[in-house]
């Protein structure tokens, strides 16, 4: 963890007086970018009340915020899908007002979005060129130019990613990759990218810094949004805080520290994790032997006590989101036994599992972590459903006294249960997920990537959870593509290397580097 | 409803679940085109016309009560048609006056088969995982066929007044077919709204992942769904052979797409886990009443076609603009 | 003054008075309610166009509304229950399925709506009156022509109505009785096309490979079916002259075939007389002994009598090349 520095820093009188730093000294040319006072509401609902940012060439600039902190609204008025009410946006020299991405794009600034939609049917080559394929007498397209600079493209940002795949065969993470790769193409000016690590493993994160830092020193800059602060520690140059729709602070990331900072997005200060002593005695509540899945992973045992957090730490393909899935049933493995406190595990049976007192907290809520049509409600009693019912019948007053229960002790902010699940944030969706889990009383927890997508004060919550969870004398099994997430939650760490448990270290010891060399 | 600024930084209208609310509307389009009827026709308003439109509406109600079933778990079932007539045939069967059984035997036979035929649907979908259309379709073939084996082509007539009574007679003064109709509806809603099984079925539409994640026997429920339809598509054959004092062989063709059309009308929606019974009865009552009150007007049959057709698709349009 | 404004207010009053009075004596049109079986078929898009071309309907002394039913008994059941509730003053029908029909016109008599039964029969003995052609008449005499071209005897092949319906009943039993008196001619293979041209085709198609050669001529109860087995045959590169085809309707494509020598013979029904006749016959029942006939079928084709007879049986014409020409129209 990078050590706290001194310098110029902020002052804060009040959270709500915006401050700002001193002028850096390279400030003596025209920025790219200047926006001041940028302002929209929606239906009398301000959104953004004073958005702010000064974005010079050659850097790397983030911008952080919580939930609703007006991050997404200034980026969408940059980027010409929304028109500002109020304020300025200032290119170089000229006034801008953008009325369409294409604007916005013809003037040099090219977006990353959070949301990936590719289409599925389409390949690579044809997702990143689409709009603009190479054409043969103007009217066919020529696909194999277009396969050819596709692949060019993905080699020279080092992306392992074959142009002609078809979208629907790629994972997650290539997709944002290939979405990454897309941006890049335009070779514009200004780059702004919305969470563009949230699927891809640490090696890709790698190796998009160093295309970052390329186009950096060809005099591009970029705005860079992300939840993870690690990153925004190890990339960015500049950073600007949103909270509540307000601009709050601006400066250099090397004169604050990561405490500062969450701090600023927040709006208070936050009690970080502790680690706390695993109940001693220590029986075993998970034991997994030979544990195999063709093509996945092969030969895994290891064993978690009771009150511990084991976390699951590796490069993306080494197989741990399967092998958590399989430990849980939503896969059947090809080899290999589980055993959940003492009792064996059928394969493939999720009903079972949890009978057992397995919970999962899937990667993607999404996908296969909510009923996004149902209600808060309705989601957090689906597993736990069967116990709260009499001859099949619904037994509502239960239900709703447990829903209550939940959506306390979770903080799941809502204003009403029967509300639908698809309109909450991402924080608060992950917590209906834990509280479906909870419901069911589980001894062990699994969850892959509990906090992705998740905005700083909810991670802390749900740190804090886990290890209240494990204290309570159950165990979780975390897997987490985030170094510092993973050493700060838990007491011994599995390392995954192309689908084999290669080591496990001690949680309270290890560093940073020693994980990513051991993963790699 | 309320204002919520989201992750995107758009604003949204949180809608919170009440699948009361949301049927509100279709009750109102019911009332509309009733209304419009009203005026065209001096005879629309009649105990004896509504009557005549509950009745006519009843066999479609009933096949579209197993098809909301089926629809909320995103799947389709083209065969009720087919199961409707090869129930219906083989219940006739046992109630001719060359081989007359009890009529409880009967209707056992037919709700059994097609129940039975049913549960084929449903284990090829669910098990085999042969997309809901196809597995559908094919069954939608196949007791067709098995119908005009059955029958040699031939009608099942002379069937005993018993059995007759199910679709000709009365219970307290209102038609056995709308009676059925209502039971069959009451129970439904019930288990959709009140058990564990009814809450899987809306899980398993919304996110068939998400549910199996969540300890939900996913296969069971869609295939029970299937299982459902059947059963309910083997009572609507009794009625109609009842109805039609004569088993025919063509008989309920086409019957599958005016029971989708209900469903879709009333607003469930054909991506799954999303939609209400209520909806679908009064689907149903919408097409029994354009039929009926077109049919007053005296207008053109090749127009009615075209008018239930417009209606379907602007029903799905309204449901597509609702996401 | 006050007495003439009296008096004005009064003449006023019965003036209003006599408003709803002479309504009441204009002309109450009678109501018919006419069930075709199916609009989408030839024939009885003819028949419901007849009885809407009837020359009371056309001066306005009685209104029809046309039902659709679609081919489906049920519908037809519907229907009835609706022209019941409607207060229809009378009901013509053509009911698709024997049996079914029974209970709805049960029922609409039991409502004292007369019932007249066109173009096909029912089960039920209740009707009121019924004015069909003799489908067993017509199964003799289409068994009969083929006799006539047939002399050395040979197969012939039989394409059937719907099982179970009527007609299909009625000149099947026609056809076997027709066949019995010549017994040098052998039914080789007999199957339902359901009363479709497309059926008709591939039936023809594959009993042309099944019987290669063998089949010397080719009945049909409708002319559809009949039409269907001429494209087939032509398509196999068959001589129609040397295999007759022939069946029953009279629609205008099979009068056509048969002026162009494709079609031996078809056996004209007459739609206006199963159309029209009916009307007559319900406005008999619902005037009474006063009403006359208009239809032009009554004396030329049929003897109207007093209209009270309660099954009038409209006759066939037989058009074969010889005088097809003369009713092309």
């Amino acid at each position: 963890m990078a050590s706290p520095q001194e310098g110029t820093i902020i002052e804060t009188a009040n959270m709500t007086s915006p401050v700002q730093t001193e002028q850096p000294a390279s400030a003596v040319e025209t920025p790219l970018l200047v926006a001041e006072g940028l302002t929209k509401s929606f239906s009398g609902v301000p959104a953004l009340r004073d958005g702010r940012l000064v974005l010079r060439r050659g850097t790397v600039h983030a911008l952080c915020g919580g939930n609703g902190a007006g991050k997404s609204t200034f980026l969408n008025i940059l980027m010409g899908l929304l028109r500002r009410d109020a304020g300025v946006v200032r290119l170089e020299t000229e006034n801008v007002e953008f009325r369409n991405p294409a604007e916005a794009l013809h003037h040099g600034i090219a977006m990353i979005t959070q949301e990936l939609s590719p289409i599925e049917d389409m390949t690579v080559a044809e997702n990143l060129y689409l709009g603009r394929e190479p054409r043969i007498g103007g009217v066919f397209v020529n696909f194999a130019l277009m396969a050819k600079n596709a692949a060019a493209l993905l080699r020279e940002l080092g992306f392992e990613v074959s142009a002609r795949a078809k979208m629907s065969a790629l994972s997650l993470a290539q997709v944002q990759l290939v979405e990454i790769a897309k941006a890049f193409s335009y070779n514009a000016e200004i780059v702004i990218m919305d969470e563009p690590t949230s699927a891809i493993g640490e090696h890709e994160v790698h190796v998009l810094f160093e295309a970052i830092r390329r186009i950096k020193t060809r005099g591009a800059g970029i705005i860079y949004v992300s939840h993870k602060l690690t990153e925004i520690f190890e990339i960015a140059d500049e950073y600007t805080v949103f909270r509540d729709g307000c601009f709050i602070e601006t400066g250099r990331i090397d004169s604050i520290n990561r405490k500062h900072l969450v701090t600023q997005i927040v709006g208070h200060e936050v009690t970080m994790v502790e680690k706390g002593e695993p109940v001693s005695a220590a029986s075993a509540l998970l034991e997994v032997s030979n544990l195999s899945r063709d093509g996945e992973f092969k030969e895994i045992s290891l064993r978690v006590a009771a009150g511990e957090v084991l976390g699951i730490y590796g490069l993306l393909g080494s197989g741990r989101t399967e092998f958590l899935e399989t430990i849980y049933g939503i896969r059947s493995p090809t080899n290999g036994e589980v055993v959940v406190d003492g009792a064996h595990v059928p394969p493939g049976n999720p009903k079972r599992s949890i009978r057992l007192g397995m919970a999962m907290v899937s990667e993607d809520r999404k996908e296969s972590g909510l009923v996004l049509s149902a209600s808060i409600a309705h989601n957090i009693t689906l597993s736990s459903l069967a116990r709260r019912a009499v001859g099949g019948f619904i037994d509502q007053k239960a239900e709703g006294e447990t829903v209550k229960k939940m959506m306390q002790s979770q903080r799941i902010k809502a204003r009403s249960p029967r509300m639908a699940v698809e309109n909450l944030s991402g924080g608060n969706q992950q917590k209906v997920v834990f509280a479906r889990c909870l419901t069911t009383n589980p001894r062990l927890l699994l969850c892959d990537e509990p906090t992705r997508g998740i905005d700083e004060g909810s991670k802390q919550e749900i740190y804090n959870f886990v290890r209240k969870f494990a204290a309570e004398g159950n165990a979780v099994l975390v897997v987490s593509s985030e170094a510092p997430e993973i050493l700060q939650v838990s007491d011994r760490i599995a390392i995954f290397k192309k689908g084999r448990l290669a080591e496990i270290v001690d949680g309270r010891t290890t560093t940073q580097k020693a994980l990513m060399d051991l993963a790699s | 409803m309320e204002y919520q600024i989201t992750r995107d930084g758009t604003l949204s209208i949180t809608r919170t679940i009440s699948p009361l609310v949301k049927s509100f509307s279709i009750v109102i389009v019911f009332l509309a085109i009733s209304i419009f009827f009203t005026f065209a026709n001096q005879y629309f308003l009649t105990w004896s016309n509504w009557l005549n439109l509950l009745r006519q509406s009843s066999i479609n109600g009933i096949l579209a009560v197993g098809m909301t079933f089926v629809i909320l778990t995103k799947g389709i079932d083209l065969s009720v048609g087919s199961v409707m007539s090869i129930s219906g045939m083989i219940a006739a069967s046992l109630v001719t006056t060359t081989n007359e059984h009890f009529v409880l035997i009967a209707i056992v036979a037919g709700l059994g088969t097609g129940a039975a035929l049913g549960l084929i649907n449903g284990l090829i979908v669910a098990r085999i995982n042969v997309p809901p259309f196809v597995a559908t379709l094919g069954m939608l073939s196949m007791a067709r066929g098995m119908t005009l084996i059955f029958s040699q082509g031939r009608p099942t007539a002379n069937l005993s007044a018993p059995f007759r009574w199910i679709g000709g007679g009365d219970i307290l003064s209102l038609p056995a077919p709308v009676v059925i109709l209502f039971v069959v509806f009451g129970l439904g809603w019930v288990v959709l709204s009140y058990t564990t099984f009814g809450r899987y079925i809306y899980a398993v539409g919304g996110n068939e992942k998400a549910a199996r994640t969540s300890g939900v026997s996913t296969r069971i429920i869609t295939g029970s769904t299937y299982v459902i339809s059947g059963l309910l598509a083997g009572l609507a054959g009794l009625v109609l052979t009842s109805r039609t004092t004569a088993a025919l062989p063509q008989a309920g063709i086409g019957y599958e797409l005016d029971a989708i059309a209900a469903v879709v009308i009333g607003g469930t929606s054909l991506a799954g886990g999303r939609g209400s019974l209520v909806g679908s009865l009064f689907g149903a009552l919408i097409i029994g009443t354009i039929n009926n009150g077109m049919d007053l007007m005296d207008v053109s049959s090749y127009y009615q076609q075209l008018l239930k057709g417009a209606i379907i698709v602007a029903a799905v349009i309204a449901d597509q603009l609702r996401k | 003054m006050k007495s003439t404004s009296r008096t004005t207010l009064a003449y006023l009053a019965t003036l209003t008075m006599m408003v709803p009075a002479s309504a009441s004596f204009a002309q109450h049109k009678i109501r018919i309610a006419a069930l075709s079986f199916g609009e989408s078929g030839e024939y009885m898009k003819a028949w419901s166009t007849e009885i809407q071309n009837h020359p009371a309907v056309k001066e306005g002394t009685a209104e029809v509304t046309v039902f659709d039913g679609k081919y489906d008994p049920l519908v037809q059941s519907n229907q009835i229950d609706t022209a019941i509730t409607q207060k229809f003053d009378a009901i013509i029908m053509a009911p698709f399925d024997l049996q079914a029909s029974a209970p709805p016109i049960e029922k609409a008599v039991a409502a004292k709506i007369p019932v007249i039964v066109s173009a096909l029969k029912t089960a039920s003995p209740n009707y009121t009156a019924s004015i069909i052609v003799d489908d067993k008449e017509g199964g003799r005499i289409i068994a009969e022509e083929m006799a006539k071209r047939l002399q050395n005897g040979g197969n012939v092949v039989l394409m059937e109505g719907p099982i179970g319906q009527s007609a299909q009943i009625e000149r099947r039993a026609g056809v076997d009785a027709g066949l019995k008196a010549h017994p040098n001619i052998k039914l080789l293979a007999d199957k339902s096309g359901n009363w479709s041209r497309a059926e008709g085709q591939a039936l023809m198609e594959n009993w042309l490979l099944a019987h290669k050669g063998q089949i010397n001529g080719v009945l049909a109860e409708n002319d559809e079916m009949a039409l269907g087995a001429i494209v087939a045959m032509k398509g196999a590169g068959i001589d129609l002259k040397t295999v007759p085809v022939i069946a029953i309707d009279g629609i205008p494509d099979a009068k056509r075939a048969v002026a162009s020598g494709d079609m031996a013979v078809t056996l004209y029904k007459y739609a206006r007389a199963e159309g029209q006749g009916a009307v007559d016959l319900a406005l008999r029942h619902v005037i009474g002994a006063s009403y006359k006939p208009t239809a032009d079928i009554w004396g030329s084709l049929m003897e109207w009598k007093d209209g009270m007879a309660k099954d009038h049986v409209v006759p066939w014409l037989v058009l074969d090349n010889s005088n097809v020409g003369k009713y092309m129209q």
